[in-house]
C-alpha cells in the first residue's frame, strides 16, 4: 500500500466561541477510501483543512504513519487537497496546472512531460493540455484537480465536496471514475460531503458528523443498518421512528409498548431495563405490505393494521403512507414485476404491514 | 428620440463646445506665425522653437519622466505587496493600514504638498528630485493598492491554498500565482501610477528643489510669464501624445487581457 | 501549520505611508500649535498664535470665499454634468461619446488652465477679436476675478463629475420612466422622482469629486483669480513661502483639513455608506479612464 495511516487524536477548532470540530478523534487506514458525511456547516471542511494544514487544530493532534503533522507547513505535508471549486490557476493551461508541483522540484523537461501525460491520461484528459481553465467544462476542471493533486503522489488525498459543482448525472459518472482510480493508485483517500448516497456507495468507512462531533463511524452497510442514533439514522436515508416504553426484555429481544398503536418487538442492540423509554427506528423499504393478513408467521414479525393514506407512485417503487393508531408510516415497495406482483394497492385501502423484528433498532435511549 | 432628448442634447452640445473650444483654440494658435493671440499667419516656427530650441523644457520632461518612471516602479510594488498582504490576511495594524491608506485619497493636494515640505525641511532632506519621487510615491500608492486589491477581489483564496498544497513555498506561490494572476491590476496601477506623477503641479510646486524642475513646473513658469505659442505647442504636443498612449494602452489592454 | 505573511507583506506599505503621510500630517498638526520663528521654521514653544490669527474677518471671509466658490462651482458643474451624463447613457455610441468627456479629463491639469488664460487674457483671444470687430478699444479684463475661478473650477472638474453620472444612469431602468410617464407623471416629475432618487449614488459622487477638490483650489485662483478669489489654498502658500510663518500655515492646513474632512462625512451621510465606498469610487473613477 503507498498511502498513509491518519490518525485524529481530540481535535478541537473554535473560532472565536463558536466551536466548529468538537473532540473528533478516528483513524484512517492505509489506503482506504474514507468518508466525511454530514450535512451543511457540521465542520466537515474544517476538519480537512486542519488535515491539510490550513487550519491549526485548537487542540488535538494529527499524525500520519504516527508523525505529528501540527508542526508541519501545508506546502511540506504528503497530503494533497481537492477543493470544492477545483481552485485550478486560471493563468496556467492544464498541462501547465498538472505540472505545478513537478516545476517546483527540479525535474527534466521530458521527465514533466512523461508524467503529466501520465495523469493526464489516468483522468482522461490527455485531448485537452493547451486549454485554459475558462474554456473547460465542470467536469473536466474536476479532472484536471485530480491530475494536478495525483501528479506529486500525496500519501493522502482530501477532497472537499469535489462533485457537488456537477449535474447529477455527471456526479455518479465521475464518483466511479473516482472509485477507479482510487484502486488504481492505493493511496488513502478522504473524501468530505453532505451526500449520504455518494459517501455510501464508493466508501470503505464514513464517519457521519453533526455540529462539529463525530457521531459514529462504520462501513456503510453499519451506519445505515445500525445507526448509533436517531440523527444518523435520519440523515441516512428515510425512517420511520417510534417512541414507547420497555415492558419486556428477554435475552434478544424487547417488547416496547406504544401509546395507541399496540406492542412491537425491537432486536436488542442495547442493554435495557423495563419502564426505559425509547426511540425506534425502521426503515420504510423494510416494512412489506399487503392487503391480507400475512400468513404463517413466525414471532419474528410485527404486524400492523392500518390504512393507506397516500401513494406516491415513481417508476421503480411505490411510497405508501400508513396510518395506524395515530402513527403515520412511510412504506417503500419495490416493483420487482408490477403488474404480476399482485393487485396493486391503492388509496385507503385497509392494509397490513410487518417487518422483521431484526430490522428495528433502538437509537435512543431515555432512562427512568 | 432626437425629439425626446433635446434637452439634454442641447447641453451635451454646450459641453463639448466648452470642452474642445479652448483646446481648439491651443491647436490653431500653435501654427500662429505671431506671437499673440491675433491670427497672423500659418507658421512651424513654435514646433521648431520647442523640439530644437528648449533645452530647459526637454530637462524639465526628462526629470519628469525619471521620476514618473522610479516612482510608479516602486509605488506599484509597495501598493501591490500591500494589497496583497490586506486583503487576504488579517494582522493587527491591519485596521491601521487601511484608514492610513484611503486618507491620502481625500486629502487636498496643498495639505499633502505642505507637510511634506515641513517634514523635508524638519529632517533635513534636500528638497530635490528625489523629494519629489518620494511625494509622487506616497500619492500614487493607494491608487495601486485599491486597484490591485479590486482584481484579488476575483480571486478566491483558496487557489493560493492550492499552490501551498501542492509544495510551492511563499516565494513560489507569490511569483508563480500570485503576482500573475494580479498583472493586469498591476499594470493598470502602474499606468495610473505614470499618469498621476506627470500631471501632479501641487505636490511638486512645494517639494522641488532649485534644479529639480518637472514639466507641470515648467510649464507653471511659462504661463506666469504671460501668453506664448511656445506653451500652445507644448500643449498639443502633450494632448497629442496623452491621447496616443491612451488608445495605444487600450489596445495592449485589450490583447493582453481577453 | 498555519502561517501570517500578511504583516510582511504590508510592512513597507504600513512604513511608507506612515512615515510620508501620517507623519507629516502630524507634523503639521503640532506645528499648528508652536511659535513662528523669526526667519521661517518654527520654535518649540507651545503657542495657540496659529489659532487665534484665525479670528479675524478677513480669514472668515477667506474661509466664506473658498466655501462659496466650491458650492457654486460644485452646483454649476452638476447642473451641466446630469444632462450630458444622460445624453451619453442613452446614446448609441456611448462608448466614443464617453471618449469625448475622457479626452480633456487625460489633458494636463494646467494646460487646461492656461487654455483659458489664453482665452479670455488681456491679450487673449476674445479680446484680439474684439478689438479688431471694433467693439472695443482696449482689452477688457476677463480673468483674475471669482468668475474666472469659478469657470475654471467647472471646466476641470466637469469630466470627474460626469463620469459617475453615466455610470448610474446607464445601470438605471429607463422603461421605469416611461412607465411613469404613462402613469400621468410630467417630465418634470418623471424626473425628480423616479430618475433622480435612483441615480443618488452617482449624483453624491459627481458632487463628492468636485467639492473636495474645490476646496482644496489652489492652482486656478493664483492663475486665474483676484483679490476677491483668495482661497484657503493661496493663504496656506502665501504664509508658507511668503510671509514664512509656518504655524500659522499649518493651522489654517488644520482648518482645510476639517472643512474637508465635513464634506466627506456630509457625503458619506448622504451616501448612506462607508469609506470602503470612498475608496472604491475614487479609485474606480480614476482607473475607469484606463479601462475605458
Ligand atoms: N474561518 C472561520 N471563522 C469563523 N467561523 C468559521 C470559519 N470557518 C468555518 N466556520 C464555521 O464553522 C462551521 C463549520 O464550517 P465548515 O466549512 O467546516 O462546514 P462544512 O461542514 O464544510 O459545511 P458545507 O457542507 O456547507 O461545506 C460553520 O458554521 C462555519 O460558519
Ligand atoms: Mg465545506
Amino acid at each position: 500500500m503507498k498511502g498513509s495511516e491518519i490518525r485524529v487524536e481530540n481535535v478541537t477548532k473554535r473560532f472565536g466561541d463558536f466551536v466548529a470540530v468538537e473532540n473528533a478523534s478516528f483513524e484512517i487506514q492505509r489506503g482506504e477510501f474514507f468518508s466525511l458525511l454530514g450535512p451543511s456547516g457540521c465542520g466537515k471542511t474544517t476538519l480537512l483543512r486542519i488535515i491539510a494544514g490550513f487550519e491549526d487544530p485548537s487542540e488535538g493532534i494529527i499524525y500520519l504513519d504516527g508523525q505529528n503533522l501540527i508542526k508541519i507547513l501545508p506546502n511540506e505535508r504528503p497530503v494533497n487537497i481537492i477543493f470544492q471549486n477545483y481552485a485550478l490557476f486560471p493563468h496556467l493551461s492544464v498541462f501547465e496546472n498538472v505540472a505545478f508541483s513537478l516545476r517546483l522540484l527540479k525535474i527534466s523537461e521530458s521527465e514533466i512531460k512523461r508524467q503529466v501525460e501520465k495523469y493526464l491520461s489516468l483522468v482522461k484528459l490527455d485531448m485537452h493540455t493547451k486549454k485554459y481553465p475558462s474554456q473547460l467544462s465542470g467536469g473536466q476542471k474536476q479532472r484536471v484537480a485530480i491530475a494536478r493533486a495525483l501528479i506529486g503522489e500525496p500519501k493522502v488525498l482530501l477532497l472537499d465536496e469535489p462533485l457537488s459543482a456537477l449535474d447529477a448525472k455527471l456526479r455518479q459518472h465521475m464518483l466511479i471514475e473516482l472509485d477507479s482510480i482510487h484502486d488504481e493508485v492505493g493511496i488513502t483517500f478522504i473524501y468530505v460531503t453532505h451526500d449520504q448516497q455518494e459517501a455510501l456507495s464508493v466508501s470503505d468507512r464514513v464517519a457521519i458528523m453533526n455540529d462539529g462531533e463525530v457521531l459514529q463511524i462504520g462501513t456503510p452497510h453499519q451506519i445505515y443498518e445500525s445507526p448509533a442514533d436517531s440523527f444518523v439514522a435520519s440523515f441516512l436515508g428515510e425512517t420511520n421512528f417510534l417512541r414507547g416504553r420497555v415492558n419486556q426484555v428477554n435475552e434478544e429481544y424487547a417488547k416496547i409498548e406504544i401509546k395507541e398503536l399496540g406492542e412491537l418487538f425491537v432486536y436488542l442492540d442495547k442493554p435495557l431495563k423495563i419502564n426505559d423509554v425509547v426511540k425506534l427506528t425502521i426503515r420504510p423499504e423494510k416494512i412489506r405490505i399487503t392487503k391480507q393478513m400475512p400468513e404463517n408467521l413466525p414471532d419474528k414479525f410485527n404486524v400492523l393494521h392500518g390504512r393507506v393514506d397516500e401513494v406516491i407512485y415513481s417508476g421503480f417503487q411505490s411510497k405508501y403512507f400508513v396510518k395506524s393508531g395515530k402513527f403515520s408510516f412511510k412504506v417503500y415497495k419495490q416493483h420487482v414485476n408490477y403488474l404480476l406482483d399482485e393487485t396493486p394497492i391503492k388509496w385507503n385501502e385497509d392494509v397490513f404491514i410487518w417487518w422483521n423484528v431484526d430490522d428495528g433498532f433502538i437509537v435512543e435511549v431515555e432512562e427512568e | 428620440m432626437k425629439e425626446k432628448h433635446r434637452f439634454s442634447f442641447t447641453m451635451f452640445i454646450l459641453t463639448m463646445i466648452f470642452f474642445y473650444l479652448p483646446i481648439a483654440v491651443l491647436i490653431i494658435f500653435s501654427f500662429n506665425e505671431g506671437k499673440t493671440m491675433a491670427w497672423s499667419g500659418f507658421s512651424l516656427k513654435w514646433y521648431q522653437k520647442l523640439f530644437f530650441e528648449s533645452e530647459e523644457l526637454w530637462k524639465a520632461v526628462f526629470n519628469s519622466v525619471i521620476i514618473a518612471i522610479f516612482s510608479s516602479l516602486v509605488s506599484t510594488a509597495i501598493g501591490t505587496l500591500g494589497a496583497i498582504g490586506m486583503y487576504w490576511y488579517r494582522f493587527r495594524s491591519k485596521k491601521y493600514i487601511q484608514v492610513a491608506s484611503y486618507l491620502p485619497l481625500i486629502m487636498p493636494e496643498i495639505i499633502m504638498g505642505v507637510s511634506l515640505l515641513i517634514f523635508f525641511v524638519m529632517f533635513k532632506i534636500p528638497l530635490s528630485l528625489l523629494t519629489i519621487f518620494i511625494a509622487h510615491t506616497t500619492v500614487s500608492i493607494p491608487y495601486v493598492l485599491f486597484i490591485v486589491m479590486a482584481r484579488l477581489e476575483e480571486f478566491d483564496y483558496s487557489i493560493i491554498e492550492a499552490a501551498y498544497d501542492l509544495g510551492a513555498k511563499e516565494i513560489d506561490t507569490l511569483f508563480k500565482v500570485i503576482l500573475p494572476i494580479s498583472m493586469p491590476g498591476i499594470i493598470s496601477g502602474f499606468l495610473m501610477a505614470v499618469t498621476l506623477s506627470l500631471d501632479d503641479f501641487v505636490i511638486t510646486f512645494f517639494v522641488s528643489g532649485p534644479g529639480s524642475s518637472t514639466l507641470p513646473l515648467y510649464i507653471n513658469s511659462m504661463i506666469r510669464f504671460g501668453v506664448s505659442p511656445i506653451i500652445n505647442a507644448v500643449s498639443v504636443v502633450l494632448i497629442a501624445s496623452t491621447i496616443l498612449l491612451a488608445v495605444s494602452t487600450r489596445r495592449f489592454y485589450k490583447y493582453m487581457f481577453s | 501549520m498555519k502561517k501570517n505573511y500578511g504583516p510582511v507583506y504590508s510592512l513597507p506599505l504600513g512604513l511608507w505611508i506612515t512615515i510620508f503621510f501620517i507623519v507629516p500630517t502630524c507634523i503639521i498638526f503640532i506645528y499648528s500649535f508652536l511659535t513662528k520663528a523669526t526667519y521661517g521654521g518654527v520654535q518649540w514653544q507651545f503657542s495657540l498664535e496659529g489659532y487665534k490669527a484665525l479670528a479675524n474677518t478677513s480669514f472668515i471671509n477667506v474661509v466664506w470665499i473658498t466655501v462659496y466658490i466650491s458650492v457654486i462651482s460644485t452646483f454649476l458643474t452638476v447642473l451641466f454634468a446630469i444632462p450630458t451624463a444622460y445624453y451619453i447613457a442613452r446614446n448609441k455610441h456611448k462608448n466614443q461619446l464617453l471618449l469625448l468627456v475622457i479626452i480633456p479629463f487625460w489633458t494636463n491639469f494646467l494646460i487646461r488652465v492656461y487654455a483659458w488664460i489664453a482665452i479670455l487674457g488681456n491679450n487673449g483671444f476674445v479680446n484680439n477679436i474684439l478689438v479688431k470687430l471694433g467693439v472695443i478699444d482696449t482689452y477688457i479684463q476677463f480673468l483674475y476675478n471669482q468668475y474666472a475661478v469659478i469657470l475654471v473650477i467647472i471646466y476641470t472638474y466637469l469630466p470627474y463629475a460626469i463620469l459617475p453620472l453615466y455610470s448610474s444612469i446607464e445601470k438605471f431602468d429607463f422603461s421605469l420612466l416611461e412607465a411613469a410617464r404613462d402613469l400621468g407623471a410630467t417630465k418634470a416629475q418623471a424626473f425628480f422622482k423616479v430618475l433622480l432618487p435612483n441615480i443618488k449614488g452617482g449624483l453624491a459622487t459627481s458632487i463628492l469629486f468636485t467639492f473636495i477638490p474645490a476646496l482644496g483650489s489652489y492652482v486656478i485662483p493664483m492663475l486665474v483669480g483676484g483679490k476677491d478669489s483668495m482661497m484657503l489654498g493661496n493663504i496656506i502658500s502665501r504664509e508658507l513661502t511668503t510671509t514664512r510663518n509656518w504655524p500659522l500655515a499649518s493651522s489654517i492646513s488644520v482648518v482645510l483639513t476639517v472643512i474637508t474632512m465635513i464634506g466627506v462625512l456630509l457625503f458619506l451621510k448622504l451616501n448612506k455608506n462607508n469609506l470602503e465606498s470612498i475608496k472604491k469610487l475614487v479609485v474606480r473613477e480614476k482607473a475607469g479612464e484606463e479601462s475605458i
